[in-house]
C-alpha cells in the first residue's frame, strides 16, 4: 500500500491518497477517507446490491475483529479471506480490533491479552491468537492489537499501563507478521495510546520507532460507541497537537469512532486522514436522518426549512438534575440529535417532503418523510435500511466536500457553515 | 368488454388435472397465473425494497388492511394517492378485509350482523369494523384487488354458527358492493365460506356467483394446515369450491403457501395464493429449497461454501454462501434481506415452473419430479396423494395412464 500526500492546507489538513493495494491494484482512494464500518462483515442493513445503490465507487470496509472472531475458524477453512467469504471481494477491507461504533466495556484489560466482547461473551485474545485470526481473514490492511482502554478520567497508572501493553503487543504483531507467509506484505497500522497524557503519548511514539508500519491509529481517547460522540475538543486538542506533531508526515493517521461532523472537521484540520462511518450508522439506528449541511455554502442558505430545535445534551442533563423538566426525557435523549431529524417524531406523520431536499440518494428520490416515519413507527426493517442508505450517501458527499474544501482552502468556511447550523438549531424554547 | 378493471385470459388448460395457466390484467401490471403473492403486511415486504421485488418479477403483493388501517391510517394513505405511491410499489397490490386478522389477533372480537366489534389494541376503546368501513379503508389504500369483509369462522367450529356465517358473508358482500366507491379501478372479490360442510360450501358459492364480480376467493381453510386430519378436509373443500366456481374468473385460495400445498392446489384448479411463510421463515434464518428448508443457523452450514441452491439465480445465491449466511442469520439484519430475496425467488420460480409445465402439457411430469424431490423416501403425505388422485394423478402407480377418463 502506498500513501501519498498531495496537498497540505494552511491548517494541518492534508489531501492524499491510498493506492497500490496488492489485491486491487487499480484502486485509488482519496484521503481524508471514510472507511465503511461493518458488523459481521456486512455494512449494517445493506447487502451488496443495496450498497451499490448508495455508491459504486471503491471503498474500504472496516471489519472489527470482535464481530468476526466467532467465525474465523470457518473463514480459515474457506481459505480465500473474509472479503470473498462475505461476498464483498470487490471492496478492500481493513480489520480493526474493536467495533468503534459500539461501546467497549471499560476495565477488562489483562496482562498479556485484551478482551473482545462477542455475542457469546468475553473472549481473551493475546497477540499470537490475534495474528492467527488475521491470517485466517486475509485482509488488505489491519490494525495491530491494542490496549485502548482509557478515557479522560483514567489514572496515570492505567494510561501508563496501556502504553506499555500497546507497545509490547505491537512488537509481537510486527514480528509475527514478518514471519507469516500470509501477512508479511500486508500493511499494518500501529496504535498510539496514552489517553490524554501528553508525556505518555510521546513515550508511546518513541517506543514504537523502528517498527515497520504503514500508518497509525490514534486510540485511547474514548472507549467507542457514544463515548466517541461526547469527546471534549478542549481536552483533545492539545494532546493531538503534540501527538501528531511527533508522527511522520508521510504516513496516514486514522481516528476511529462515531465523532460528530464538527469534531471530524476539526480532526481533519489537525491532520487526521482516515475516519469511519460509525456516526451515520448510530444515527440510523435511532431512526435519525442526517440533515446537516454537507456542502460548501453556495450563496443561498443550504437549509430553508425551520427544523425542530435540539437542546444540547449537557443542558438536558442539567435540567434533569434540577428537576425543571418533566420525566418524559429518558436516557435516550441525552444523545445529541442536532445533526439529524428524528423520523419517529409524530411531526413527520404527513410530511410529504423527502428526508433532505435536493438529496439525490435512493430514499430521498423515492420516498417521503411520512413513509420513513411510518416504517420507523411500526419498526419495519425497511426503515433502518432506507435511513442507512441516506445517511451513508450524506456522509460520502460530506467527504467529497471536505476534499474540495481542502483543495480550495475553504475548510474554515465549511466549518463555519456547520457551526452556524448547530447554533441555529440550539435556539428555541426549552419547553418545545 | 370486461365490466371490471380486470381481464382474465386462459392460455392453457392441463388435460389431466384442473390446473390452468392464465394471464390476468390489472390496473398496475399484468399477472401470470397461477401466482404466489408475497405478503407485505405494513406497507413493505420486511427487509427488502420494491426494486428487489421487481427484479424478481413479482407482479402482485399483499398488504394488510387491519395494520394499515391503524398505521398510517386511511386518511393519510388517501391524501398521498394510495399505498402504491406511499410505498413506491408500481405493480399490483391486493388487500384483505381486515376481518381475519382482527379475529386472530384480538382477544375480544365479537361478531354481530353489524360488523366485527373489538377493543382497540392502542387505547382499549370499542371499535366496530363494518363491511362499509372495511371497503372505505380499502378504497383509501387503493389496491387493485380488494376483499369483502366476510364472517370468518374457524374450521374447527361446526354446527349452526357455520351456516349463519355463510349466509351473513353473502349479506356482507352485498353491503361491500354497495359501499365500494372505486369499482373502475379496484376489483372486489367475494369469499366462499361454509366451513367443512359441502352443502354449505356449495350454497355459498352459488349465492356469491349470482353477484357480478371479477374473481372469487376461497376462505376459511387456512388454519387447517397443521397436517393430519385437517389437511384431508382442506383439500376436499378446495376441490369442491373449484368445481363450483367459474373457470373464466380467477380463483384465489387464501393463506396457502408451502410448496407442496401450492403444487397440489394448482392441480385442484386454484389461480392465486398468498402466505407469510416464505418471508417469515427467512427472518428466522431458514431458506427454501426443493427438498424443504435449510435452517442456516445450524452449525453444519459453518463450512458449507455452496450457495443456498446451486440452481438458483437470485442475487443472494449468485454471491453469498451458506457458510456466510450461517454467520449472520438472525444476527445481522442484512441476513433477513438476503434470505428473504432468495425465498421469494424460490416461490416465484416454483410458480413459473408450474406455469411453464402447464403451457407445455407436462404438468403431470412436473408434479412427479417435484414430489420425488420433496419426498425422496417416497413418504408422500396422504392428503396430497388423495388430492392428486381426485384430479387423475396417481403418485403411487405411475404406470397407470394419467387420463381423466380412466
Amino acid at each position: 500500500m502506498k500513501f501519498t500526500v498531495s496537498l497540505v492546507a494552511k491548517s494541518s489538513a492534508r489531501l492524499g491518497s491510498l493506492s497500490e493495494f496488492t489485491r486491487i491494484p487499480e484502486a485509488v482512494l482519496e484521503t481524508p477517507l471514510l472507511f465503511l464500518h461493518t458488523r459481521g462483515a456486512a455494512v449494517p442493513h445493506l447487502s451488496y446490491d443495496l450498497m451499490q445503490m448508495v455508491s459504486t465507487e471503491n471503498h474500504i470496509l472496516q471489519m472489527p475483529l470482535v464481530t468476526l472472531v466467532d467465525h474465523t475458524k470457518n473463514v480459515k477453512a474457506f481459505g480465500k479471506g473474509i472479503a470473498e467469504f462475505a461476498g464483498l471481494k470487490e471492496y478492500l477491507n481493513y480489520v480493526s480490533v474493536q467495533d468503534s461504533g459500539t461501546t467497549t466495556p471499560e476495565g477488562y484489560h489483562e496482562k498479556n491479552s485484551i478482551s473482545l466482547w462477542t455475542r457469546g461473551g468475553r473472549k481473551l485474545i493475546d497477540p499470537q491468537t490475534y495474528i492467527t485470526c488475521i491470517e485466517a481473514l486475509k485482509p488488505d490492511m489491519f490494525q495491530a492489537i491494542v490496549d485502548g482502554d482509557t478515557t479522560s478520567n483514567s489514572s496515570v497508572k492505567r494510561v501508563r499501563r496501556s502504553v506499555d501493553d500497546t507497545v509490547k503487543f505491537a512488537g509481537i504483531c510486527a514480528d509475527l507478521k514478518e514471519k507469516s507467509e500470509v501477512l508479511k506484505d500486508t500493511p499494518m497500522l500501529a496504535c498510539i495510546t496514552g489517553g490524554y497524557n501528553i508525556k505518555e503519548r510521546l513515550r508511546c511514539i518513541t517506543e514504537l520507532k523502528g517498527l515497520g508500519v504503514a500508518g497509525y491509529v490514534l486510540e485511547g481517547f474514548h472507549t467507542n460507541g457514544e463515548s466517541a460522540t461526547n469527546l471534549s475538543w478542549e481536552d483533545l486538542e492539545p494532546v493531538l497537537t503534540e501527538t501528531l506533531g511527533s508522527l511522520p508526515d508521510n504516513l496516514p493517521r486514522a481516528f476511529h469512532g462515531p465523532v460528530t461532523p464538527i469534531i471530524l472537521l476539526k480532526l481533519v484540520s489537525k491532520g487526521i486522514d482516515i475516519f469511519d462511518a460509525t456516526f451515520p450508522w448510530l444515527v440510523a439506528e435511532r431512526a435519525g436522518a442526517l440533515i446537516f449541511p454537507n456542502t460548501l455554502p453556495k450563496g443561498k442558505a443550504p437549509i430553508t426549512e425551520t427544523l425542530p430545535s435540539v437542546k444540547s445534551p449537557a443542558l438536558i442533563a442539567q435540567n434533569e438534575r434540577d428537576g425543571s423538566l418533566g420525566n418524559e426525557n429518558n436516557k435516550d435523549e441525552l444523545v445529541d440529535r442536532v445533526f439529524e431529524i428524528n423520523l419517529k417524531d409524530k411531526l413527520y406523520f404527513n410530511d410529504t417532503r423527502p428526508l433532505v431536499e435536493d438529496c439525490s440518494c435512493y430514499c430521498c428520490r423515492k420516498y417521503s418523510r411520512s413513509y420513513v416515519h411510518h416504517l420507523s413507527a411500526t419498526s419495519e426493517l425497511q426503515g433502518p435500511i432506507l435511513l442507512m442508505m441516506h445517511n451513508l450517501h450524506h456522509y460520502i458527499n460530506f467527504f467529497r466536500s471536505i476534499h474540495l474544501a481542502i483543495r480550495e482552502d475553504q475548510l474554515q468556511a465549511l466549518h463555519s457553515t456547520l457551526e452556524q447550523f448547530v447554533t441555529s438549531r440550539r435556539s428555541g424554547k426549552l419547553d418545545d | 368488454m370486461s365490466r371490471h378493471p380486470l381481464t382474465f385470459q386462459v392460455l392453457a388448460q392441463c388435460k389431466t388435472t384442473k390446473a390452468k395457466c392464465s394471464l390476468m390484467t390489472l390496473p398496475h401490471h399484468v399477472v401470470e397465473t397461477p401466482v404466489f403473492m408475497p405478503v407485505g403486511t405494513q406497507g413493505s415486504l420486511k427487509g427488502i425494497i420494491p426494486e428487489q421485488l421487481e427484479q424478481l418479477n413479482c407482479q402482485i403483493m399483499l398488504g394488510n388492511t387491519y395494520h394499515l388501517g391503524n398505521r398510517p391510517g386511511p386518511d393519510l394513505l388517501e391524501s398521498c394517492g394510495g399505498l402504491h405511491n406511499f410505498m413506491g410499489w408500481p405493480r399490483n397490490l391486493l388487500t384483505d378485509s381486515g376481518g381475519f386478522q382482527m379475529v386472530s389477533l384480538l382477544d375480544l372480537a365479537e361478531i354481530t350482523e353489524e360488523g366485527v366489534k373489538f377493543k382497540s389494541p392502542y387505547d382499549g376503546s370499542e371499535c366496530l369494523l363494518t363491511p362499509e368501513r372495511s371497503i372505505e379503508i380499502q378504497n383509501a389504500i387503493g389496491a387493485d384487488i380488494i376483499m369483502q369483509l366476510d364472517d370468518v369462522v374457524s374450521s374447527t367450529v361446526s354446527g349452526p354458527r357455520v351456516e349463519e356465517a355463510m349466509h351473513r358473508t353473502t349479506r356482507w358482500l352485498d353491503r361491500c358492493l354497495k359501499a365500494h366507491k372505486r369499482p373502475e379501478s379496484q376489483n372486489l372479490f367475494p369469499i366462499v365460506q361454509g366451513g367443512l360442510d359441502p352443502k354449505l360450501r356449495t350454497e355459498s358459492a352459488k349465492q356469491l356467483m349470482e353477484r357480478e364480480v371479477a374473481g372469487f376467493a376461497v376462505g376459511g381453510l387456512s388454519n387447517l394446515f397443521s397436517g393430519g386430519e385437517g389437511k384431508d378436509q382442506f383439500w376436499r373443500m378446495v376441490h369442491l369450491s373449484t368445481d363450483l366456481l367459474p373457470n373464466d374468473k380467477p380463483r384465489y385460495l387464501m393463506g396457502v403457501g408451502f410448496a407442496t400445498d401450492l403444487v397440489v392446489c394448482c392441480a385442484l384448479g386454484c389461480d392465486m395464493f398468498d402466505c407469510v411463510f416464505p418471508t417469515r421463515t427467512a427472518r428466522f434464518g431458514c431458506a427454501l429449497v426443493d427438498s424443504g428448508q435449510l435452517n442456516l443457523k445450524l452449525k453444519l452450514f459453518g463450512q458449507d461454501f455452496r450457495p443456498i441452491d446451486e440452481k438458483c439465480d437470485c442475487s443472494t445465491c449468485r454471491r453469498y454462501t451458506r457458510a456466510y449466511l450461517h454467520t449472520v442469520a438472525t444476527i445481522e439484519t442484512v441476513a433477513c434481506n438476503l434470505i428473504t430475496v432468495h425465498n421469494v425467488a424460490y416461490q416465484l420460480r416454483l410458480m413459473r415452473n408450474i406455469r411453464e409445465s402447464i403451457m407445455n402439457g407436462t404438468f403431470v411430469e412436473f408434479i412427479f419430479n417435484f414430489m420425488d424431490t420433496m419426498y425422496p423416501k417416497k413418504d408422500f403425505p396422504v392428503w396430497a396423494t388423495d388430492a392428486l388422485r381426485a384430479v387423475n394423478v396417481d403418485l403411487i402407480d405411475r404406470t397407470k395412464e394419467q387420463n381423466p377418463d380412466s
